[in-house]
């Protein structure tokens, strides 16, 4: 279950989703110096009382009872901190979330990416007018991607039509190699 | 490949969707909750992104949610076509939805091999 790096970033979007964020800031950074690559997830959604803070910090977490809803979470953080690396999550009531992920980079059990790229394009083409902006720098490729600046180059065009779908597949595709 | 040639797409593409009423005929809902991310959902999902890429399919909406309360069908995937009962398909994998979009969102016919559950 959620093997792949990727999925986590697909989870901590839909926890923000959850959270009735309108703006989204993803992030996929790899710092060579440091051996070390973050993944973090910040949004403005409802954010999370000092007890839920707790039990994401913690705990085996769901903030909705018989849901699987934050389940990823947990899973999260002990990759992390099985990689050498770090689990942090901020949070304020009505102002937001931020959930950051480290991990040593050439730890032996640092899983896979599985598909950025196709991680991205889901995560863009389903923002339906949410803003959402990406950051990604590993191995000198990089790029940042906002929905807001691409509605705005689209006019009334829809993310969704497949002209765009194909332009940012391979735009993606482009620039993260297929596999780290 | 530079966010410029963005502007080309909105010129031919503005064209097109002129001569259209607004919506899309097809609403696709694919199902992102943890389990459904865990048993599959990225590949269901770039899967039709990809199928709507090369098959040129502009009428076709595919937006994504949380948790469905289905978990032992994860992935799962609602298609709605304007006019007709809601179809909601089970255990969803890359192949399944090849098929589901030839034989359901182009030619109209679900693939009942694959159906959970149909709404009207």
């Amino acid at each position: 279950m959620m093997e792949e790096l990727d999925m986590h970033v697909l989870d901590l979007v839909q926890n923000a989703y959850s959270a009735q964020a309108n703006t989204i800031e993803i992030a996929v950074l790899c710092n060579d110096a440091a051996d070390e690559l973050m993944l973090r997830v910040s949004d403005d959604g409802a954010g999370m009382d000092e007890r839920t803070l707790e039990s994401v910090r913690h705990g085996f977490f769901s903030s909705k009872p018989k849901q699987t809803v934050g389940l990823g979470i947990p899973l999260l953080r002990e990759v992390a901190q099985h990689c050498d690396g770090r689990f942090e999550v901020e949070s304020t009531l009505g102002i937001g979330t931020s959930v950051t992920a480290t991990f040593r980079r050439s730890h032996i059990d640092l899983p896979p990416f599985g598909d950025l790229a196709a991680t991205f394009l889901n995560i863009l083409v389903t923002a339906d007018g949410r803003c959402v902006r990406i950051t990604y720098r590993c191995d000198g490729d990089g790029f940042e991607l906002d929905t807001e600046d691409l509605s705005d180059r689209l006019g009334d065009v829809p993310m969704h039509h497949p002209e765009v779908v194909r332009f940012l597949r391979d735009y993606l595709r482009e620039r993260i190699p297929e596999k780290r | 490949m530079k966010l410029e040639d963005l502007r080309k797409i909105r010129e031919r593409a503005s064209k097109e969707l002129s001569l259209r009423k607004g919506d899309a005929r097809v609403k696709v809902i694919v199902g992102m909750g943890t389990s459904g991310i865990a048993a599959g959902a990225r590949d269901v999902m770039a899967t039709f992104l990809d199928e709507i890429a090369t098959r040129n399919l502009d009428d076709v909406l595919v937006t994504q949610t949380g948790e469905r309360g289905l978990a032992s069908s994860e992935p799962v995937v609602e298609v709605h076509i304007e006019g007709e009962p809601t179809v909601v398909y089970g255990l969803m994998t890359a192949d399944r939805v090849r098929q589901v979009v030839v034989e359901h969102i182009v030619n109209g016919n679900p693939v009942s091999d694959y159906v959970i559950e149909v709404r009207t």
